[in-house]
């Protein structure tokens, strides 16, 4: 729903140091606001720009102004909070924007969305870097949730890609194992996958058992003959001592027979010198209680005993062979127990058919080395069985993995396949938009000039980041390397305007004074281009300083009912911004025939001009022939005789009624002397003519303008649309013919 | 012009397509949807939504 703004209010907002108030009229579509230099042109569209958009910077945002650029919003010497702007929108409400001293904008009610292009902005889109570029239409071709699933619905199919590739590599490597296995211990009458789930089947606990009774019975056996060879050591080393004691025993014999008697007689001196040591106080003898001395007699028994050293040492050994004796016998005795528990042990582990394999340790240990091959055979039979069961589990946990896999990317490679078809599409669907309103409105500019078919797209190699290609002579070229200044500049505006159809439909546009390098010729195109799009937003607000802009509004031809015209006073401190009302042609001279002082040569001058320009317009239609003049200026005479035979032909239909243009034409080049002798030259012949004499030429060059303007919207039928006539611009007024016969 | 975004029109497109092809299954559309109006998926929220639609539990058979 289009929300126009109906009147705009500003106080001590910028130039507007007073307060200043704007109407649009909400019948018209397009407002064109003309003004001088510095006469407030910006101040308007930046007070609208402020309160709609809460824009604190204005147009003020990207020059080097300080950091704080909303305290340059207030006109000068009036304070922050005493700026005002009031906007009154055409469903009524008023909302008024004021200023905080912290720059925040506050704005009571809604406001309609607003898009403004400035001067400096105009060609950020077009020479740009692509990611500059991408954030002017960032809005409409950003998708961050659909990036989202893209992404990971990406990554998941990377993934899930990676596991199948890696389950296929593991199973068929498991195969090959299998195969390999197969060729060594498998029955080459079978099929090695078919084999490999035969052994699978095969119970394992069976061979396991039987493979552990046979390292039982080889370990046990392999015991038996450790404790063997231990008991055979043994009763070697109990020999070895016995005959060392033996041999002891005879040396002992030896002495004792030259110490015949004497046996015990060391230990007995031993315990005298015990005894004596202990008596400190010893004096006699206490045998025969006969006097002593005691240390002699210690000294004495000392050399005794040191004689009778040999001795005692045999006799130690002998003591010492006695005891390692004894513990060798027990030792013998004890590992012959052991033995024969263990050959019982090892005996239970047979079954009854082979005890004679075992009914002795002699049999056993001839055994061992047939338990030693047997238990070898079973072990490796069981790691066989174990290695070919694992690799078989293996392979089929892998190969369903991989089934597994294979069905999930597939779904997973659908659906981003979706995904990225409907995203492209859709991006396709409004860059596409984009860049044919730009073409469209671009080939109104610049028509059949080989530039142009300017396309939109984004680059695939990268995130967020828009291209723009557009045609030079045949070639596809980026248009800012190639187009003119002001080729770029159109272009510019075209991408602006194309980009604010999509983002504010129905919203209103504001232009501020955008062009200065574009000539005459295409300027004109332009505006016509910018009527055509006008109904294409709810509202346009341009601000120009071209004056053939506001000057061809105020003539008939190309007078429209759908431009309001607004034009700025001088500026001053004390008045601030001004306006008026641009008034028409056809309004300024109505409005001096009925002035009650009336203006002869003005009213005569303005409508001569107003005939010459209805004239021309209708000489340049049907291509008339006129005198050849350098700088094709033309009297009133040599333009009524240009038409002169075509006259007749000339016909006006509207509101369902047909006018004939002859006989106003007659009329008026009978009445053309009036223009000359009044409004032109300084003439006796004028000051015969009276006043009802000019006011009837002026009000004949009324009446055609008014024939062949349309009441409806206002404009001079210059469409050819049918093939057989002119048209207004909305369709109302017919003027025929299309070409003269 | 439709004041839908383009995220919002391509996710409905999408999932238009999805359920016209019958590429997901009744209940993994419903997931789908629901995993959709969240704010953020994530890998392992693909994997687990495509795992249940190959394989899906022997009760929902």
């Amino acid at each position: 729903m289009v929300n126009k703004i109906k009147q705009l209010k500003l106080i001590k907002f910028r130039g507007a140091t007073d307060e200043t108030i704007i109407d649009f009229d909400c019948q018209k579509n397009m407002v064109v606001i003309f003004g001088e230099n510095g006469t407030g042109k910006t101040t308007i569209l930046d007070a609208i720009d402020f309160a709609c958009n809460q824009s604190s910077g204005v147009s003020l945002k990207n020059k080097s102004v300080t950091k704080n650029k909303y305290k340059y919003v207030n006109s000068i010497s009036s304070k922050l909070n005493d700026l005002k702007v009031v906007v009154a929108t055409e469903d009524g409400n008023n909302c008024s924007a004021t200023l905080s001293s912290g720059g925040v904008v506050t704005v009571s009610g809604t406001l309609p969305r607003v898009e403004i292009l400035r001067r400096d902005s105009i060609l950020k889109i077009v020479t740009g870097q692509p990611k500059e570029r991408f954030d002017e239409i960032r809005n409409m071709v950003s998708y961050p949730k659909t990036k989202n699933l893209e992404d990971t619905l990406r990554l998941a199919y990377k993934n899930n890609k990676q596991n199948y590739e890696d389950s296929i590599k593991a199973y068929q490597q498991a195969e090959m194992d299998i195969r390999n296995d197969w060729t060594i211990t498998g029955d080459e009458n079978k099929d090695p996958l078919v084999w490999a789930n035969e052994r699978s089947l095969v119970v394992k606990n069976v061979l396991e058992k039987e493979k552990s009774c046979w390292e039982n019975k080889c370990k046990k056996s392999q015991d038996l003959k450790a404790k063997i060879e231990i008991l055979d050591g043994l009763k070697s080393a109990a020999t070895e001592t016995q005959e060392c004691l033996d041999a002891n025993k005879r040396k002992l014999q030896a002495i004792l027979k030259n110490e015949s008697g004497k046996q015990g007689l060391v230990s007995l001196l031993e315990k005298a010198k015990d005894y004596i040591e202990a008596q400190t106080a010893l004096s006699e003898c206490p045998v025969c209680s006969s006097g002593i001395d005691r240390n002699k007699l210690l000294k004495k028994i000392g050399e005794r005993i040191n004689q009778m050293k040999d001795l005692k040492k045999i006799q130690n050994d002998i003591n010492t062979l006695k005891r390692k004796k004894d513990n060798q016998m027990s030792q013998i005795e004890s590992s012959e127990t052991s033995i024969s528990t263990l050959l019982c042990e090892i005996q239970s582990l047979f079954n009854q058919t082979e005890q004679d394999k075992v009914k002795d340790v002699k049999t056993v240990i001839e055994q061992i080395p047939f338990l030693e091959q047997t238990s070898h055979e079973k072990q490796k039979e069981f790691i066989q069985l174990d290695l070919v069961q694992r690799t078989y589990k293996t392979y089929c946990e892998k190969k369903e993995e991989s089934e597994r896999s294979e069905k999930k990317t597939s779904k997973i490679k659908q659906l981003l396949d979706e995904l990225e078809d409907v995203r492209k599409k859709n991006v396709d669907v409004v860059l596409n938009t984009i860049s044919d309103s730009v073409e469209r409105m671009y080939s109104k500019v610049h028509p059949n000039e080989g530039i142009g078919a300017v396309k939109f797209y984004l680059d695939p190699k990268k995130a967020e980041s828009l291209e723009l290609d557009g045609e030079f002579q045949g070639n596809s070229v980026p248009p800012q390397a190639y187009y003119s200044e002001s080729h770029l500049d159109v272009l510019g505006v075209c991408i602006f305007l194309s980009l604010a159809q999509n983002k504010c439909n129905d919203g209103i546009l504001l232009m501020d004074d955008v062009f200065t390098s574009v000539d005459q010729q295409h300027m004109s195109r332009f505006i016509n281009m910018l009527e055509d799009e006008v109904k294409r937003f709810g509202q346009i607000i341009v601000s120009t300083h071209y004056r053939p802009w506001r000057d061809q509004y105020r003539m008939p031809i190309q007078q429209t009912h759908d431009i309001q015209l607004i034009e700025l006073l001088p500026w001053t401190s004390e008045t601030g911004v001004r306006h008026t009302r641009t008034k028409f042609y056809v309004e300024e001279i109505q409005d001096s025939l009925n002035e009650t002082v009336f203006d002869r040569q003005k009213v005569s001058s303005k409508a001569g001009i107003l005939l010459e320009h209805i004239l021309d317009e209708i000489a340049l239609k049907y291509s008339l022939n006129v005198p050849r003049k350098s700088l094709n200026k033309y009297t009133l005479s040599e333009l009524f005789n240009a038409n002169m035979h075509m006259r007749d032909k000339l016909k006006v239909i509207k509101n369902s009624s047909s006018y004939d243009l002859k006989k106003n034409m007659d009329d008026l080049q009978n009445s053309t002397f009036v223009r000359n002798e009044v409004g032109c030259h300084y003439s006796k012949t004028g000051s015969l003519l009276s006043d009802n004499d000019v006011r009837d030429f002026g009000t004949k060059v009324i009446d055609l303008a008014n024939l062949i303007l349309c009441d409806n919207c206002g404009s001079f039928p210059n469409k050819n649309k049918s093939g057989s006539h002119w048209e207004c611009h909305c369709g109302e007024l017919k003027l025929y013919p299309l070409k003269l016969p | 012009m439709s004041d839908k975004t383009l995220d919002e029109k391509i996710i409905e497109e999408f999932l238009a397509k999805i359920r016209a092809k019958n590429i997901l299954s009744k209940d993994s559309f419903e997931d789908l949807e629901r995993l959709i109006s969240r704010q953020n998926i994530s890998e392992e929220d693909w994997g687990l939504l495509v795992d249940k639609d190959c394989f899906p539990p022997e009760k929902d058979m």
